[in-house]
């Protein structure tokens, strides 16, 4: 009945829901962005940093 | 059943009750008294008038368990109106008297347990305790036995005179008692609606009961000219009616009985109303089928409001009252609720005390009403109720009232378009539309968030976070990079999140480490910072410290793969050499996600109620008892 009196809010509810499934299963968060960025710089990158 | 001569006419009269020992002649309306075998005429007694009562010689019915049947019946006058009060004959041999006012009933039986006072010592508004129950005395008056009908089981002659007291208390209970040839004498008994009755063999209602072609049966004429102007009034409530507004002159005329004399002339008070409805107007409202009798425009002295007076002669007088263009069905309560030492029914909140009075006047009513009638009124709400207690100052009697907010477009589909006016303004009991929704919506809400929540410790990813990396590296400024890199770190598993941990023993002191995480296969970088600073000492308020020696960042969505942790430091210049250490943990869940949708499932309901909230200051802020303005209860209604 409650699903039937406000379908989009109970839509919403299960958006909500499936968002978090995904975003848990994936490790995403939109304020932890990846900054992944391909920074492909053959050669270089040994010269960059020095190992410990 | 006994049959005799009547000695005036000589017609047949019959004494079908056993308890009657007089009758009135149906033929000539003599008063016949019989003495065992023979009968005596005590003169001549008036005629009921007629009236639209459902009930006739021969009506059966049951209060509380009492099986009755009607035999006779008596019209009293006092000089506050007139009642009828019929002899009920009951199954268990004994008798009651079932009287007819204002639009519901009594029945009522002699009870003889009790010590009574002498009805002069009783005055309205005394709380005498008889028995083991404490009364309320509602009303005392002196009234004349009028007119009669059928048989009864005593003697009255006509213009019998007596005095009695009306007594109420919980539980819709209603007592009289009335001066007799043996001292007071006590009828205890309960009020009652007429569906509460169970009646039975009734007769036709002229005008109301449908004919056997489905008709009305026509109206018998309850039509009058008014002793002032000479205009035809007509009754519309016959027999319950007290009082009537002539439609031409405006005088206020008697109807309790036949003399039709005048009480006030209410000329100025017809010219400043009109109606919504007209009087006469007949609509079937919530399953009963209403007649608009009289209207009355009311003041408080802030605003005005209308009420109208519906009649149904099964169902009795109700109210419909307008303000605003908000509408409100009001019954009589025959059981008053129980208000505690507070003075305030359970469940109710106060919401104003104030002085009503007449500004207009229209039609006719169950009471002698007067443009000077003044009823100081207490309202206390429970939307979509509210609960009203009237007094009227110089008479001790208190009534409650029970309404209900009824939308418009209800009083519209009984009572036609005309009837509705704009909507403005809150009004005392009207449904609170955002609180509604809030109900309709709290559920949903409390389960989406649940479902929110275990979705978030049972999705997959929410297992324990595994640590995949701890090292520490050394800052030293005299380095030209400062840049260092970690071991080949093996990231397993479906892409997720990785958080870095960096601490530092730093001493009033920063350090802001650059973190990228790299790909060795493809060099994707993931990166973060991470600014540590640490600073403490003492002043004159004690020890002091800011900032933290250790601070953790994450990075989302981290793919698998083989990663080099790299880390460019720069640090306070005056550090020369400051060690730190680096800690990766790969897994576990971000409670951001759960946090950020259960923020937008809480926008919709925490906005209905705020509405809600807002809602309700509109309506105390009419309030004189719980608002924060001095305004009474209505509000201006054109």
């Amino acid at each position: 009945m409650q699903l039937l009196r406000h379908p989009i809010y109970a839509l919403f509810c299960l958006a909500s829901c499936g968002y978090v499934f995904w975003a848990n299963a994936s490790g995403y968060s939109p304020f932890f962005a990846s900054r992944s960025t391909a920074t492909r710089t053959p050669g270089t990158t040994g010269a960059r940093f020095i190992h410990k | 059943m006994r049959s005799y001569d009547c000695p005036s006419c000589g017609a047949t009269l019959k004494f079908e009750s056993s308890i009657a020992v007089s009758a009135v002649c149906s033929y000539c309306t003599a008063l016949i008294v019989r003495r065992d075998l023979d009968v005596e005429s005590l003169g001549k007694i008036a005629q009921l008038p007629p009236d639209l009562s459902p009930l006739q010689i021969g009506t059966t019915g049951n209060c509380r368990g009492t099986g009755f049947r009607l035999a006779g019946r008596l019209r009293w006058h006092w000089s506050g109106g007139s009642w009828t009060e019929w002899f009920a004959e009951c199954t268990d041999g004994g008798y009651g008297w079932l009287a007819e006012t204002q639009g519901f009933y009594t029945f009522s039986r002699e009870t003889t347990a009790h010590t009574l006072p002498p009805i002069g010592l009783v005055s309205a508004g005394q709380t005498p305790t008889i028995g083991d129950t404490d009364w309320e005395v509602i009303d005392i008056k002196e009234a004349e036995c009028v007119a009669a009908e059928g048989e009864l089981p005593e003697v009255l002659p006509p213009g019998r005179r007596r005095t009695s007291a009306d007594l109420q208390t919980a539980g819709a209970r209603f007592a009289t008692l009335e001066d007799g040839p043996n001292g007071t004498e006590m009828f205890e008994g309960h009020f009652a609606r007429f569906e509460e009755l169970s009646f039975m063999n009734l007769r036709a209602v002229p005008y109301w009961t449908p004919g056997v072609e489905g008709e009305r049966i026509e109206r018998k004429a309850s039509t009058f000219g008014c002793p002032n102007c000479a205009a035809p009034v007509e009754v519309r409530a016959a027999g319950l009616s007290m009082s009537i507004v002539c439609g031409s002159c405006g005088t206020i005329i008697d109807t309790s009985d036949e003399k039709h004399r005048m009480l006030e002339n209410a000329a100025d008070k017809i010219r400043a109303v009109a109606p919504k409805i007209p009087i006469g107007k007949r609509g079937t409202f919530r399953g009963t089928e209403y007649e608009v009798v009289g209207f009355m425009r009311r003041s408080d002295g802030f605003g005005e409001w209308s009420e109208y007076l519906l009649f149904n002669p099964w169902h009795g007088f109700d109210w419909l009252v307008s303000s605003s263009g908000h509408w409100t069905f009001v019954e009589r309560l025959l059981d008053p609720p129980s208000t505690g030492v507070a003075g305030v029914p359970p469940g109710y909140r106060p919401f104003a005390n104030y002085n009503s009075n007449v500004v207009g006047v229209l039609g006719e009513f169950y009471w002698q009403t007067s443009t000077s009638e003044l009823t100081q009124v207490s309202d206390f709400v429970h939307p979509p109720s509210v609960l009203s207690r009237e007094v009227y100052p110089g008479l001790a009697e208190i009534t409650w009232s029970k309404g209900d907010y009824v939308p418009g477009a209800e009083v519209s589909a009984a009572f036609g378009e005309g009837a509705l006016e704009p909507v403005t303004g809150t009004y005392l009991n009207q449904p609170n539309p955002w609180q509604e929704k809030w109900q309709r919506l709290k559920r949903l809400f409390f389960v989406g968030a649940l479902l929110l929540l275990l979705v978030q410790i049972f999705s997959p990813g929410g297992g324990s976070p595994r640590e995949v990396l701890k090292t520490g590296f050394t800052y030293r400024k005299s380095d030209a990079s400062r840049v260092f890199s970690s071991d080949v770190i093996v990231l397993d598993g479906r892409a997720s999140k990785v958080e870095i941990e960096a601490t530092s023993n730093l001493v009033n002191a920063w350090m802001s480490l650059d973190f990228s995480l790299v790909e060795e296969g493809t060099e994707t970088r993931y990166d973060q910072e991470i600014d540590l600073e640490y600073y403490s000492g003492v002043d004159s308020d004690g020890s002091w410290t800011e900032g933290s020696k250790s601070k953790s960042s994450a990075i989302a969505a981290v793919p698998p793969g083989k990663y080099r942790l790299m880390v460019q430091a720069e640090a306070d210049p005056k550090l020369i050499i400051q060690g730190f250490t680096v800690r990766l943990e790969r897994g576990g869940t971000f409670f951001s996600n759960f946090i950020l949708c259960l923020f937008f499932l809480s926008i919709y309901p925490l906005y209905v109620l705020m509405r809600s909230a807002i809602f309700e200051q509109r309506r105390w802020s009419q309030s004189d008892l719980g608002g924060t303005s001095g305004a009474a209860s209505s509000s201006s209604d054109d």
